[in-house]
């Protein structure tokens, strides 16, 4: 095997008692916290359900991560390898959410108007622009991008997740298209579609103040 | 809301993301879970503890090769147990994913080379690969050759009659850059059809497909990088490449009213389906692009990439074409058919190809009854676009975006066809072009470079034969070898 032969793995792979695997994951653990958290709630739109996933995938890549060829995988050395496993936690949590979530929350769409609204209260979005931003401002923003991300929810999986991953997660089209099992021409093809759909969907909305939409439990 | 600025906003939605409330303790929470199944596992841990044991003994790799062999051996068949299972696990869940059978043999042949949890992930969208090593049709080469700092070594090779997949390795100075890869044969030195895995890998796949010329069992593989040439001769094992089906169709394929397709053979090797056939346009067809298929008696189609004689302004009263399909023999299952999907199929007309772009103007001009059919997607926009190596082009490219809208497939999974020829002036030779079906119409991407000075580009459109039905059929399997 590689990590007999191999010298930096071989070594670090020999002198790492179970303690110390137990260090490393707690470490690995640490590294991607707030990403999956971040993620598996951009996927699932649920805490309990996001909950969940976070941990799904974490128990999900420790059967990998044991294993001396994915020590990189653990203790990544350099950018590259810390890219590489951040990658391949992501992957998993993708393909947790498609086998299982997607399904779950399918049902949950059908009970659509109630859980759309309770949701909305949680996914309250985080402005990072201006530093001093006028309130009015602020208040038009979050009543737009509260929109915008319900108009996300609503759209189907297999537009949202492609979006997701190209946005959110900065995979490039071949990366996506290879995790999804998609030509590119799908994946772009999904991409731009789901951002129509998101569009016409917010067209629909007609975000102006003529219209009051109901964010965080306030009218505005 | 004015369209740009919603762009941006539905980007910034998109790339942010809040946390949960009170999601601060789910590393807290998960990591006893996760030390909790670890303890469950057992036998990686246990594994880990018995290197541990030996830690004190060793200083070297190489010293604990030597001086604890029996015990390195029974730990490697215990890593071994444990690498089945994971690949087992990968092989499976990609299985389910494409809907494919997973054969645990996969697993086992896997063990044979390095690496393998990378190699498996190449073998996603390539069912015939992945078949062919199922069935143990991977030739060990293990071949390196050095100059001046950079290594190349041959791992292997998967073979068929036109197709090879190559496994191989860089290190060393350019152990990150793209490299070109040519498969020597007599009057044939280039390498159609290669898509890339891996690059940056320690491990890379290219998949070369040779459409109409036979890859004999000698002949050399040439690796380019940075104008240095490595030359592997390779010899192929017969025993392993030379497997095929073929299957015969007496009756052409009928496109509707727009042509039909002569089939002339269709062969299934140990890697790809190929199919030759001979391509006859109705009159007033100018020219057709194909989505061809086999489908198996429980419907499920693969679909055939294919490569014919390109279009050009002179009508085209019949043409050779070559498809090719990522499936084994190994796969071939019962009853087959052949059949072609009008929704991947589209036809052009001789009235259809007067459409053209003013790039000085960024006008669109068209002869089309309704001129709304074409617009543009997104304009003129100034890219650097760059190699697999990641090399920038010296040129600064404009990429125009266009999209045809008018239709609208059913089957969200539909994709991948290319419509549609085009031609630029002064010097199409420099002009690079990207074209797919995208569900809401025909989306082309044209890049020229800026310094081309190219005043106006042809699109010649395709159309979709979306309300059109074919049915698939019955094809007859004929030898087997």
């Amino acid at each position: 095997m590689g990590w007999l032969k191999t010298g930096t793995p071989t070594q670090r792979g020999v002198s790492e008692s179970n303690e110390a695997l137990k260090a490393s994951l707690a470490v690995f653990v640490k590294t991607h916290d707030v990403m999956i958290r971040k993620l598996s709630y951009k996927l699932t739109s649920e805490v309990e359900m996001s909950k969940d996933l976070y941990q799904q995938t974490f128990l999900k890549a420790m059967e990998r991560l044991i294993l001396p060829e994915h020590l990189a995988l653990l203790s990544p050395s350099g950018i590259n390898e810390e890219k590489a496993a951040a990658n391949w936690l992501y992957t998993i949590c993708l393909n947790l959410y498609r086998d299982h979530y997607a399904k779950e929350k399918r049902w949950l769409n059908v009970v659509e108007p109630q859980y759309a609204e309770d949701s909305a209260q949680a996914l309250k979005i985080e402005l990072a622009a201006d530093p001093d931003p006028e309130p009015l401002e602020v208040l038009m923003r979050e009543e737009e991008l509260a929109v915008i991300e319900s108009a996300l929810r609503q759209l189907s999986d297999h537009y949202r997740i492609p979006l997701i991953m190209y946005y959110f997660l900065e995979y490039d089209l071949k990366k996506i298209s290879e995790v999804l099992e998609l030509e590119i021409s799908t994946v772009k093809s999904r991409l731009f579609r789901g951002r129509e759909k998101l569009r016409k969907t917010l067209a629909a909305h007609e975000l102006t103040s003529a219209n009051p939409i109901k964010v965080s439990g306030r009218e505005v | 809301m004015e369209e740009r600025l919603l762009d941006k906003k539905i980007e910034k939605v998109l790339s942010e993301q809040a946390l949960p409330e009170n999601s601060e303790t789910w590393a807290k929470e998960t990591l006893p879970l996760m030390i909790e199944q670890l303890g469950s596992i057992g036998t990686a841990a246990d594994l880990r503890d018995q290197f541990d044991g030996q830690t004190g003994l060793i200083g070297t790799a190489a010293d604990l090769h030597s001086k604890d062999v029996n015990k390195t051996k029974v730990s490697k068949k215990i890593m071994r147990g444990i690498l089945t299972v994971a690949a087992s696990f990968i092989i499976g869940t990609y299985g389910l994913m494409i809907g494919a059978k997973f054969n645990p043999s996969l697993a086992e042949n896997m063990m044979k080379w390095p690496l393998v949890g990378q190699w498996v992930e190449y073998l996603v969208g390539k069912p015939g690969l992945k078949s062919a090593i199922e069935h143990d049709r991977y030739q060990p080469i293990n071949e390196s050759i050095e100059i001046d700092n950079t290594e190349i070594t041959l791992n292997g090779v998967v073979a068929d009659q036109q197709t090879l997949a190559v496994y191989y390795s860089i290190t060393g100075d350019h152990a990150e850059e793209f490299v070109e890869l040519s498969l020597e044969i007599p009057d044939f030195k280039a390498a159609i059809g290669i898509d890339f895995s891996g690059m940056g890998e320690e491990v890379r796949l290219s998949e070369i497909k040779t459409y109409g010329h036979e890859i004999p069992s000698q002949f050399s593989l040439a690796f380019t990088i940075d104008n240095k040439v490595f030359r592997f001769p390779v010899s192929l094992d017969a025993s392993l490449s030379r497997e095929s089906v073929q299957y015969e169709l007496n009756q052409p394929l009928e496109i509707a009213d727009y042509g039909k397709l002569e089939i002339e053979e269709i062969n299934v090797g140990v890697i790809n389906a190929s199919v030759k056939a001979r391509l006859l346009p109705a009159e007033g067809v100018k020219d057709l692009n194909i989505g061809l298929y086999l489908m198996d008696q429980n419907g499920d189609k693969i679909y055939f990439d294919s490569m014919g004689k390109l279009n050009s302004d002179a009508d085209v009263a019949e043409q050779s074409m070559e498809f090719k399909a990522s499936i084994s023999r190994f796969e071939l299952d019962g009853k087959m058919f052949i059949g072609i999907d009008p929704k991947r199929t589209a036809w052009q007309s001789n009235l259809l190809s007067t459409v053209y772009f003013d790039v000085s103007t960024e006008t669109i001009h068209s002869e089309l009854p309704n001129q709304s059919e074409i617009i543009v997607y997104k304009g003129r926009e100034v890219s650097a676009l760059s190699d697999m190596s990641g090399k920038e082009s010296e040129k600064p490219w404009i990429t125009y975006e266009f999209l045809r809208p008018g239709m609208f497939d059913e089957n969200p999974d539909y994709g991948g066809h290319e419509f549609g020829a085009v031609r630029m002036e002064p010097d199409p030779a420099e002009m690079s072009l990207g074209m797919w079906q995208a569900e809401d119409g025909m989306a082309f991407n044209i890049g020229v470079p800026e310094t081309s000075e190219v005043d106006r580009i042809y699109l010649s459109l395709f159309v979709p034969m979306v309300d059109e039905v074919l049915e698939p059929v019955a094809i007859k399997k004929s030898t087997s070898f």
